[in-house]
């Protein structure tokens, strides 16, 4: 076990991964969590398994006022590229489900629609996102958080970047949305097309049906 | 009785007939209404009379930087001077900014360039303030008021500017600029890995189609070539080497081609992390310093490195607000706390180069201030003793 750097790539990128799983399990249409600065990290090179990172840090709820909570977390990048990262976290304290009545509204909501929601751009190339298409995007990035960690490695760095389109199903037993995301990787700077289909509902919580890579677009060659 | 009637371009010529044949008094009032509305359609977003109403808040479309680059040559020929950089591949003019003090003797020199990649736009933007900042403000800051004296700032608000108009009318998220390659079959040269600096040797394609592909040769580019050329010819002045890009919230020091420091690392470390530092007083947006190949990513063929490696004392890439959430598409809401933040930042390596270089303690007075400042004491003992 060697202690690295706690501000250099290998370790924030690490982090990042620890937090796109926690946002995938713990992430509403109201909650997602940002990573604090990391405070301390070490690397444990385990020999024919892969390269395990040791961190700890902070999250934050970046929508609601809500104090920091400090976490540690152990994500195991295999050396076979096929099986998907290992995470595993630890947080002092577990949020409690402050978001409750406002998932509630979010779900009355979508459900009651005259028409099924459909809608392209979120955010527009301004960077805005209308309040009523909040929770859509906010949903999004915690579905997307799966995507991220299940094709994270050690040379890539994920961010969700837009919705290109979002679909809903008619359904009667919980929200269905099918999503057409663009995600950035900043490590090859390429922006992925991304298909993931998601079903939620304020008691079930977040489950990601299926999700996709898709090949790459040229708006040159439309 | 007086009629405005709108004809189509089709029937001008048999609605003209019948009303002469019939005596009627007529007028065009509009030439073309269609150019009128494709006109009022440009300015949409925000009608740009003058300078003073300039939006700063607000991102801008290459035809209104165009406008506004003559605007604040106009209004500021005193501190300013505007110079032809060079044209881009589809022959768009590319400008960049001499602002200082006239002067007699030899001035320094800070560069700064913004826009290198098209969908970064909150880094045009910061140029835009950037410049406001030393135009209008610089009376009401001691720092930039005695930089403007040494140092020229030579600024260039966008340097890929055919991929950041097609970043608006096209892909919001292209990043290259636009020479074609390989018979047409793809597009754009990734600016930044394209400086002759150990080119293409790690963390860029040599295949077209790539997002980093880091062209034909080093500096294939005539964006690039323009910026080397200007660059090369003024080297032993430049103290300061910035570019500035989005996101990540980071300050970058070279080296991105090798895991090595450069000559300069502790300084530049030190004059990064106090740099960072003022950034977080204003608003509390956390940087990371580091050389870019422990921090980032490795990448050959960037400005940063080829500014290094021509011997400036420092050189930086400033990776903007913000940490992935919005990233390039950072809200306008966020334009004006990412801007103040950051100035307040390049300040302060102002503030350094002042101190070092010009022996001028800033924030201390300078030796005019003191001069007055000693004669109205003596006016005032004089008049006391009466
Ligand atoms: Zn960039």
């Amino acid at each position: 076990m060697e202690t690295i750097p706690p501000s250099n790539f290998p370790a924030t990128r690490a982090a990042g991964v620890a937090v796109d799983c926690m946002n995938y399990k713990m992430g509403t249409p109201n909650r997602l969590f940002q990573r604090q600065q990391v405070t301390s990290a070490r690397k444990e090179i385990i020999a024919g398994v892969g390269n395990k990172y040791h961190l700890a840090f902070s999250i934050k709820d970046s929508i609601n006022e809500q104090p920091e909570i400090p976490c540690t977390v152990e994500v195991l990048y295999y050396s076979d590229k096929n099986n998907t990262p290992d995470v595993k976290y630890n947080l002092k304290t577990t949020p409690e489900n402050y978001t409750a009545a406002k998932d509630q509204d979010f779900y009355s909501r979508m459900m009651n629609n005259k028409k099924p929601l459909i809608a392209e751009d979120i955010p527009d190339k301004f960077g805005a996102v209308t309040p009523e298409m909040e929770p859509v995007w906010n949903l999004a990035i915690a579905a997307a958080g799966l995507a991220k960690w299940k094709n994270a490695t050690e040379e890539t760095l994920f961010a969700m970047t837009i919705i290109k389109k979002v679909e809903q199903l008619i359904t009667s037993n919980a929200l269905e949305l099918n999503y057409d995301l663009l995600i950035h990787d900043m490590v090859s700077q390429e922006v992925i097309p991304w298909r993931i289909e998601v079903k939620w509902d304020p008691s079930g919580g977040l489950k990601v049906k299926n999700h996709k890579r898709l090949p790459k677009q040229n708006a040159d060659h439309k | 009785m007086e009629v405005h009637v709108r004809v189509p371009a089709s029937l001008l010529d048999e609605v003209k007939g019948s009303l002469l044949q019939k005596d009627i008094a007529f007028a065009v009032m509009i030439n073309d209404v269609q150019a009128l509305i494709d006109k009022s359609n440009i300015n949409e977003r925000s009608v740009q009379t003058s300078l003073s109403s300039f939006d700063y808040t607000k991102y801008h479309p290459m035809n209104e930087i165009y406008t506004w680059i003559d605007q604040i040559k106009d209004a500021h020929p005193d501190l300013v001077t505007l110079n032809y950089l060079g044209s881009t591949y589809e022959t768009r003019p590319i400008y960049y900014f001499k602002i200082g003090f006239p002067s007699d003797k030899k001035k320094k020199i800070f560069w700064m360039d913004c826009g290198i990649h098209a969908r970064e736009w909150i880094s045009v933007a910061f140029c835009q303030w950037f410049i406001r900042e030393l135009v209008e403000r610089y009376n009401s800051n001691n720092v930039i008021n005695e930089a403007l004296e040494n140092i020229d700032f030579y600024i260039v608000p966008v340097l890929n500017i055919d991929g950041y108009v097609y970043s608006w009318t096209t892909d919001r998220f292209w990043r290259k600029s636009r020479s074609p390659h390989n018979n047409k079959t793809c597009y754009g040269v990734d600016l930044n890995r394209n400086f002759d600096s150990n080119w293409c040797t790690i963390g860029a394609s040599s295949d077209c189609n790539s997002i980093t592909f880091c062209g034909t040769g080093p500096a294939s580019e005539p964006e690039v070539r323009a910026v080397q050329q200007l660059v090369s010819s003024v080297k032993s002045d430049i103290l300061c080497f910035l570019t500035m890009h989005s996101y990540g919230q980071l300050i970058l020091l070279p080296y991105g081609y090798t895991k090595d420091p450069s000559v300069n690392h502790e300084e530049m470390l030190t004059v990064g992390q106090k740099a960072a530092a003022r950034l977080a007083q204003i608003s509390g947006t956390q940087y990371r310093v580091g050389s870019a190949s422990h921090i980032l990513y490795s990448n050959s063929g960037s400005s940063r490195d080829w500014a290094t490696d021509l011997g400036f004392p420092f050189s930086f890439t400033f990776e903007l607000r913000d940490n992935g959430t919005y990233g390039f598409a950072l809200p306008e809401g966020q334009i004006k706390p990412t801007c103040e933040e950051t100035t307040a930042a390049i300040v302060s390596i102002i503030e350094y180069l002042n101190e070092k270089h010009f022996n001028n303690a800033s924030g201390n007075f300078s030796g005019t201030q003191w001069i007055n400042l000693s004669f109205s004491v003596l006016i005032g003992i004089y008049y006391s003793l009466f």
